[in-house]
């Protein structure tokens, strides 16, 4: 019976139970919760945990909750506004934490970025268009600091050359009015100076004027730029007159004391220094083939005036010492020379003409050497390895050396060196082309370029000594193979025209007095 | 300390605008970082000048960024544009009577150029975040303790370099340098 009935209670209706549910009493009151409002609650307990649980889901504001300070610990409060509840391992409430997270950005900001993002493009175009300049500008100031003075003189002219030819592109290109690549005159200062250590200051003077103005040569770090523009000045028109009157001389329409009566005469119309004076006549002397002797007491004077004036004396007097065998003091002034430029390439050949003559081959190898540690790039480099060379018999070696050099500078001393080297090997046709050459690419040099290396080689004694012996011995002993042996006859001395004084050595080569290799292995004739 | 802070805002006001733009890209990499930052202008007369009130980055990674992409960029621009004037005004010699547009450009651009290479490194607290956060105590990311060893040590050293202004010093010692030797 128990066990129906408890079967019986079992199986009561829960249906209606359901529909109907037996309210639950709410603890706290005495009202009874209906168990859809409890399950509202819960609801929301849940909601809450979810919010403090996630600082990434979204939360509507209906069910955000706003409390007081009282009801938050204090360290669990947003450090920023102080109100609200911060995000779990933030120092911000959510609003907050967005507000700093997306702080806004000034729009000067934006702006000025922009401007100086322009502005760097601008700088690296002006950097661009500058770098070749500035490459050469760098070159020439290293070399100028190590005394290098035609290589810093070459590296300031390119700058200038690079500078106008990227003008006259942009210009043209983009029709702008304005130079963008723009030199000071600290570079053309620094030319100037380079080319007075390569020529003379007289020579830089004659460029002053059309590089600077006057308020420019007015100031103080100027003052040596404008020394050279004086000094032209004071002398060039004495210096047109004098070399008017030395070049009649020179072709032979007046005779050499004429001329110095000439000189003294232009000097005391125009109130000359004393100095230029015997410079002027110490010209003439050279032009009139006055005797070594003279030349060097002239020489020995304008020292005594001028000692400081070292490039109105120095140069010329290397030569006489060695033309007058005084091979310790002509060695003496190669060393000064050299120590003032690095580039004097006339100071290492005689520096190394005079170890061969004591015999010294390690010693004019050796100068070979110091030659190419301050001239790299030079024709001369090889020229005067190829000489000490030739002179030692390495015919082969040396005519390599300076078959490199004639293609790759094109150096008219080059050939004049192969032109020597043929001849010592007999091979005349060969040895006139190579002369008729080294004049016709010094002219050529000259005339289109105006190389001032090409015209002193034109007009020195050594280039057409060696075009006339070559000539005598093509048009005597050649076979008339050569490209150009057909003018050879025409470039052979004649007694009557040449004087013996003006050509001796190859008078004596010609009368069979010196040999081929007396001159150009032993170093007994001038034409070396 | 009074001192120090004076010339450090000296510093800044002499080199404003590689102040400000500093100050504008530690904003913009906050923003990209998604670090909290509390903007009150870029050039405020106090040690956050040129600087912005950033919050602790959560990542190494994140803090090396947070302290080293915005001198990034005023480095590499403040090194073409400082180089760009240099060479004109010392190696090109430009001066006013040869070309004074030109002289402007390259005046202006060296003036830019040097104050943005002044205002590279972060403020020094961001600096030392950066080298706790690698090397300290609840560090263990070993990659990153090998790998940013050199950049925390050359970031937090010129932290400490502007903040007694000393960039500004060589800077201008270098300026005047060139300047003199024109």
């Amino acid at each position: 019976m128990d066990e129906n009935k408890e079967r019986e209670l079992e199986n009561l209706d829960v249906t209606e139970n359901e529909e109907n549910p037996t309210p639950e009493i709410n603890p706290e009151t005495e009202d009874a919760v209906p168990a859809s409002e409890e399950t509202v609650c819960e609801e929301e307990t849940a909601t809450e945990e979810q919010e403090n649980d996630s600082e990434e889901e979204l939360v509507s504001e209906e069910q955000e909750i706003v409390v007081t300070e009282d009801d938050i610990p204090a360290e669990l409060l947003c450090e920023r506004c102080g109100e609200r509840k911060k995000l779990n391992g933030k120092r911000y409430c959510r609003k907050c934490n967005e507000e700093v997270l997306h702080t806004p950005i000034p729009v000067t900001g934006v702006l000025v970025s922009f401007v100086a993002f322009l502005a760097g493009v601008a700088a690296i175009v002006m950097i661009f268009l500058n770098s070749a300049s500035t490459v050469s500008l760098m070159e020439g100031q290293e070399n100028y600091a190590k005394k290098c003075y035609l290589t810093a003189y070459n590296a300031y002219y390119s700058a200038i050359e690079s500078a106008n030819e990227i003008n006259t592109s942009v210009k043209s290109g983009f029709g702008l009015s304005n130079d963008l690549v723009v030199l000071g005159d600290k570079v053309y200062a620094q030319m100037i100076r380079s080319y007075a250590k390569v020529q003379t200051p007289l020579s830089a003077g004659a460029s002053v004027p059309s590089l600077f103005d006057e308020s420019t040569l007015a100031k103080k770090k100027y003052a040596d730029i404008k020394g050279y523009a004086d000094l032209y000045e004071e002398l060039s028109l004495v210096a047109s007159m004098c070399t008017s009157i030395i070049n009649d001389l020179y072709v032979g329409e007046i005779s050499y004391q004429e001329t110095l009566a000439e000189l003294d005469v232009i000097v005391r119309e125009n109130g000359v220094e004393e100095l230029y004076h015997e410079y002027f006549k110490y010209m003439a002397a050279v032009t009139g083939g006055a005797p070594a002797e003279e030349q060097m007491m002239m020489l020995q004077n304008i020292k005594s005036l001028a000692p400081d004036k070292d490039w109105l004396y120095m140069a010329d007097m290397l030569q006489l010492y060695y033309k007058l065998g005084e091979y310790e003091k002509a060695e003496e002034y190669c060393d000064a020379l050299i120590e003032q430029n690095k580039n004097e390439a006339a100071a290492y050949k005689y520096k190394a003409m005079i170890r061969l003559i004591n015999d010294d081959k390690d010693g004019a190898f050796a100068v070979c050497d110091e030659f190419d540690e301050y001239n790299i790039g030079y024709a001369d480099s090889y020229n005067l390895r190829a000489f000490v060379t030739r002179r030692f018999g390495n015919f082969d070696e040396a005519e390599a050396l300076c078959k490199e050099a004639s293609e790759q500078y094109g150096s008219p001393e080059a050939f004049r060196q192969l032109a020597i080297i043929c001849l010592l090997k007999g091979d005349y046709d060969a040895a006139f082309d190579n002369a008729y050459g080294a004049m016709n690419s010094a002219y050529y040099d000259y005339s289109y370029y105006g190389t001032e290396e090409a015209y002193a080689f034109y007009q020195s004694y050594e280039a057409w000594a060696t075009l006339h012996l070559t000539a005598y011995y093509c048009s005597e002993f050649g076979n008339g193979a050569g490209e150009y042996s057909s003018e050879a006859a025409s470039m052979v001395l004649t007694r009557e025209e040449n004087s013996e004084d003006e050509f001796a050595k190859y008078w004596q080569i010609v009368d069979g007095e010196l040999t081929l290799e007396d001159v150009f292995m032993k170093g007994a004739g001038e034409i070396a | 300390m009074r001192i120090i802070n004076f010339f450090y805002i000296l510093g800044k006001i002499l080199t404003f605008p590689g102040a400000y733009l500093k100050g504008y890209w530690e904003h913009l990499t906050c923003r990209m970082l998604k670090i909290p930052v509390e903007s009150k202008g870029y050039l405020n007369l106090n040690e956050t000048c040129g600087h912005v009130e950033q919050d602790i980055a959560p990542t190494v990674w994140k803090k090396y960024l947070a302290a080293t992409a915005s001198g990034f960029a005023n480095a590499v621009l403040g090194f073409v544009m400082a180089i760009g004037g240099v060479v004109g005004l010392y190696y090109l010699g430009v001066t006013p009577s040869k070309s004074l547009p030109m002289f402007i450009f390259y005046v202006a651009t060296s003036y830019l150029g040097v104050s943005m290479l002044c205002n590279i490194a972060p403020m020094v607290e961001t600096a030392l975040f950066l080298w706790e956060g690698v090397y300290g105590k609840g560090s263990k990311n070993f990659v990153a303790k090998i790998l940013l060893f050199i950049p925390t040590v050359i970031t937090v050293a010129w932290a400490y370099l502007e903040r007694y202004s000393l960039t500004v010093l060589a800077n201008l010692a270098i300026v005047l340098l060139l300047v003199f030797t024109v």
